[in-house]
């Protein structure tokens, strides 16, 4: 029997005296999982010591039954999207696929299979492009490509779908089950249920360091419901969007930020907002800038079980 | 580990970037110019010129020589305890005493830039004998000769100063530019070992400024008029490589140790260096300047054919050309294999803040 993908034993992580995980003791297989839980909840670290960037202060962690920390066997069998959008922008995306395929141990197929990936991942119109010109959903795409050129068994991507417009979100999303139904594994985190929840049913719960939960997402989903879901919309026209968003879609409240050319909406049908979001921004001729799913109803929830445990 | 390479090269010289290299390898260039029209090295090579002349002309030299110095006699006493100066408007006593910081800088040899010049106006008699006194600028071989003098400039400004400088801004950013620009994770999540990173890196700034380093020295030592001839230049490019790997070598280290503050560290090494490789004791056996310089003094032969000052000669060490050789090459291969065994073992992480 082939080992799992990540078994982690009282894992602990410590930056001098904060703690980053707390005690995690964690097994997950083959599928796409999402890592969910609220900004500094410790995702990010919790996926930097599987992809062997920390080391862990106490416990253990491994990943495909071998120890991640510096270990190009594991590196091998992985594919890493960091959180941050941070580039070799004087290089194209061609280029700079190209050059992590070559470290990734592709040699001479490093160009044809950097220009799969990209294609893949919706790239080809700006194949050859510096990635300095790129637009942020486009830097996305491009960081996902980079993860996946050398085909690893395991894709890890960290908050994927941030600052990507309702277009270039849709599209990851869509990507993202797409390899999950190709029989790739996939740990996805964020900090958007309702994320999480288009990608995937299968979910791990972190907050405070410590797993609060896993398994099946409908246990969250209905508490969820209790709580209002608050989405940001930045776009050129904010008021005229509002006036249609409030007569068109499922809205609990509403707000301006003027300087910021930005709505707030709260929802208790985030899924028929979002299905009908597009559609309704197309009809009032509003371009969006930008579409972000804020989490404060999943801070609600994380207070609701750290109460209740 | 040749893709790490070729991403270095392409963040050296990608885009405009190959400007600011050419500008700061111009620099020492517009230094010789200076040197050459305003400085010491041009006021050196017309003193030289005067003297072969003189050589050639004793009795004229004399009389002019005796006629001057009598004029200056009239004057105040300071003119006395000054220097004689030969320049291209002829053979007279200079207003200008040497005490103090520029005293110290000649007898040290560190003037950057007007070293050359300065060492000609110290000549070591100061018998008021005014005979001798004019006998002795007048073109005995004690003083210091162009080949030395431009050596010394070209060590000074290629070896010490821009193969420092450009270490300084290449080598000790490396580990912090990936940092700051959180594209570390790339690179420390593919199954390439953390040595080749280095190596790889390093064999990219090594390969974008050697040859350009190598370019402007040559361009230096033709407005110079070829002194030393091959041998001279042979020794300077040797040099000039050596300081190339190991100071970039060294900083490369200093980087991974202390990332955020490499480039204060290492300018703080720099300064300290810079003193301590003068030092005439055991102690400038501590510096990397040390070695280069004994490796270029010991190719360009300058120690033996006893051209060199007393005073530098105190200094520059007499190390054989195999031990600076072996002590340079296990700096670049000790600071390369330190900083590997750092980036293996220690975590630097990325975040917001960085």
């Amino acid at each position: 029997m082939s080992p799992p993908l990540l078994k982690t034993q009282d894992l602990t992580k410590l930056y001098d005296v904060v703690i980053g995980v707390n005690d995690v003791t964690l097994e997950l297989s083959s599928g796409v999982i999402g890592l969910l839980g609220p900004n500094g909840a410790g995702k990010s670290t919790l996926i930097k010591l599987m992809t062997g960037q920390l080391r862990p202060s106490a416990g253990t962690i491994e990943m495909f039954g071998e120890r991640p920390w510096n270990n190009p066997r594991v590196f091998k069998r992985l594919g890493y999207c960091p959180e941050h959008d941070a580039f070799y922008d004087q290089l194209t995306g061609h280029e700079f696929v190209t050059f992590l395929g070559r470290l990734s141990g592709l040699g001479a197929a490093a160009p044809e299979r950097a220009e799969q990936a990209l294609l893949r991942v919706g790239a080809a119109e700006y194949l050859h492009r510096p990635i300095r010109e790129y637009s942020r959903g486009m830097r996305q795409r491009t960081k996902v490509a980079q993860a996946l050129v050398h085909d690893p068994d395991l894709l890890i991507l960290d908050e994927p779908l941030t600052g990507t417009d309702p277009i270039g979100r849709r599209d990851m999303m869509d990507l993202i089950v797409s390899l999950g139904q190709e029989g790739k594994s996939l740990i996805v985190s964020s900090h958007v249920l309702h994320e999480v929840q288009s990608m995937t049913d299968e979910f791990v719960m972190i907050y405070g360091g410590r797993i609060l939960a896993s398994g099946h997402i409908q246990e969250i989903r209905d508490l969820m419901d209790e709580f209002p879901h608050k989405i940001a919309v930045r776009c050129d026209q904010p008021r005229r969007l509002a006036s249609r968003i409030l007569g068109e879609l499922p809205v609990a409240g509403l707000e301006f930020d003027e300087p910021k050319g930005q709505i707030e909406v709260l929802t208790h049908e985030p899924t028929s907002f979002y299905r009908g979001f597009a559609q309704v921004a197309l009809e009032a001729d509003v371009a969006v800038h930008e579409m972000s799913s804020q989490d404060d109803n999943l801070q609600a929830v994380f207070n609701y079980l750290i109460t209740a445990r | 580990m040749n893709a790490l390479f070729r991403l270095q090269v392409r963040e050296m010289i990608g885009g405009k970037k190959l400007w600011l290299v050419l500008l700061l390898l111009s620099f020492p260039l517009l230094l010789t110019w200076i040197a050459m029209s305003f400085g010491g090295l041009g006021r050196l090579k017309s003193n030289l010129e005067y003297r072969e002349w003189a050589r050639n002309h004793p009795e004229e030299a004399y009389h002019e020589g005796r006629q001057i110095i009598g004029d200056v006699r009239e004057g105040p006493l300071e003119y006395l305890q000054g220097r004689i100066v030969i320049d291209e408007s002829g053979f007279r006593f200079k207003d200008h005493h040497f005490g103090g910081l520029d005293r110290w800088f000649a007898l040290n040899g560190d003037w950057l830039l007007f070293r050359g010049g300065l060492l000609s106006l110290d000549p070591k008699q100061e018998t008021p004998d005014e005979d001798q006194l004019m006998l002795t600028s007048l073109g005995t071989d004690e003083d210091v000769d162009w080949q030395t003098a431009t050596g010394i400039f070209l060590f000074t400004v290629y070896c010490q100063a821009i193969a420092v400088l450009m270490a300084l801004l290449y080598a000790s950013p490396l580990l912090n530019t990936e940092l700051e620009g959180k594209t570390l994770p790339y690179l420390h999540t593919r199954p390439i070992a953390r040595w080749k990173i280095i190596v790889g890196k390093f064999a990219g700034i090594a390969t974008v400024l050697t040859p350009l380093h190598l370019t402007s020295l040559v361009l230096a030592w033709l407005l110079l008029e070829l002194p030393g001839g091959t041998n001279l230049l042979q020794a300077e490019a040797a040099a000039a490589v050596a300081a190339i790997l190991c100071y970039n070598a060294l900083f490369i280290l200093v980087g991974y140790m202390i990332p955020a503050r490499a480039m204060i560290v290492a300018v703080i090494y720099i300064v300290l260096e810079a003193f301590i490789s003068y030092v005439p004791a055991l102690i400038n056996r501590v510096s990397v300047t040390y070695y280069v310089r004994t490796l270029a003094i010991e190719l360009s032969g300058l120690i033996h054919d006893a051209r060199l000052p007393e005073e530098l000669k105190v200094i520059a060490g007499r190390e054989p050309l195999s031990t600076s050789l072996l002590v340079l090459a296990s700096i670049v291969v000790g600071s390369l294999t330190l900083a590997s065994l750092l980036a293996a073992r220690r975590e630097y992480i990325v975040t917001e803040k960085a």
